[in-house]
């Protein structure tokens, strides 16, 4: 019963492991759309630029926020 | 007996011929051919919202980088909204997962391990995921965009995330242009590639699933010839 109860400790901690290292990528990641959005806005200037801006920071913001989230509750 | 012949006769009714004079004219009939100003009139016509249309003839608050002073943008083009149904599908279908697979999955207990925080933080992060899907290949069309201005030709393009490249060409440059429509969504809704033939030295250049392939090689080849009109009058 106790091995089972490890097992299955093992088996949610890797869950949680593997599924932390999935949100700190998309997190990487939203900050390099970011970054290459802040570049193509100055090649192509339009008026609609900053909200294009704003989304992609308002996604680095909900990255950091599920990550945080899944430290607590995870 | 004598054969009576009998001939049929013809009847003409008078008709009044009214003859006016017609004036005379020395010179050949011109046939009438597009002239710029049509070709620019059916353009705007076409034309939509330069924020988020695939063709828009002569947009005012669009501004690319490299651009010069006296150089004025004349169209600015995208991929044909069409194709964009492809990707906005799978995003529907990414939403419809955590709606109805997820719980579906939980019913059948074939999430074990997975407890409820750590399936709500994952829900979540599937629905972001899915909206950065959506955003990046939003970004990916927005942002893919062939340019004519009064001078030359700019093609900008972001492949992946990572790289994008800006290729431009002065309209002298130019040497052939054709266009093509295939398949049959490209006939309905008038989208296909436009081909430009620069000199050896330069690059070729290909205008990707725009929109009204036809008006766009017509108002480039109408640049050609105002510019070796021009070239003509001043050599340098």
């Amino acid at each position: 019963m106790i091995f089972d109860f490890l097992q299955f400790l093992q088996l949610g901690l890797f869950i949680k492991l593997f599924f932390m290292v999935l949100v700190f990528f998309y997190f990487v990641f939203c900050i390099v759309v970011y970054r290459q959005i802040h570049l193509m806005t100055k090649v192509l200037e339009s008026k609609i630029s900053p909200l294009v801006q704003a989304i992609a920071i308002a996604q680095i913001i909900i990255a950091a926020t599920i990550f945080f989230l899944g430290l607590v509750m995870a | 007996m004598p054969r009576i012949k009998v001939e049929e006769s013809v009847v003409n009714e008078p008709t009044v011929v009214v003859e006016t004079p017609q004036p005379v004219s020395e010179e050949p009939k011109k046939v009438k051919t597009k002239r710029p100003d049509d070709t620019d009139d059916i353009l705007k016509s076409k034309s939509g919202n330069p924020l988020f249309s695939a063709f828009s003839a002569f947009p005012d608050f669009i501004n690319f980088e490299g651009e010069d002073q006296d150089e004025k943008v004349l169209l600015l083009l995208r991929a044909h909204v069409v194709t964009n149904v492809r990707w906005i599908l799978i995003t529907i279908g990414m939403l419809v997962v955590p709606t109805i697979i997820f719980p579906l999955l939980a019913s059948l207990n074939m999430l074990g391990g997975i407890n409820g925080g750590t399936g709500f933080v994952f829900t979540l992060l599937w629905i972001a995921a899915t909206f950065t899907y959506a955003f990046i290949n939003f970004l990916y069309w927005y942002f893919n965009v062939y340019i004519v201005t009064n001078e030359r030709i700019i093609d900008i393009d972001w492949y992946s995330i990572i790289y994008h490249q800006t290729n431009s060409t002065r309209i002298s440059k130019l040497q052939d242009i054709s266009s093509t429509h295939s398949g049959v969504f490209a006939s309905i809704f008038d989208f296909g590639d436009v081909h430009i033939q620069t000199a050896a030295e330069e690059s070729n250049f290909e205008f990707t699933n725009v929109p009204h392939p036809d008006l766009v090689s017509q108002k480039i080849q109408d640049l050609m010839e105002e510019e070796e009109k021009e070239w003509e009058v001043h050599p340098e």
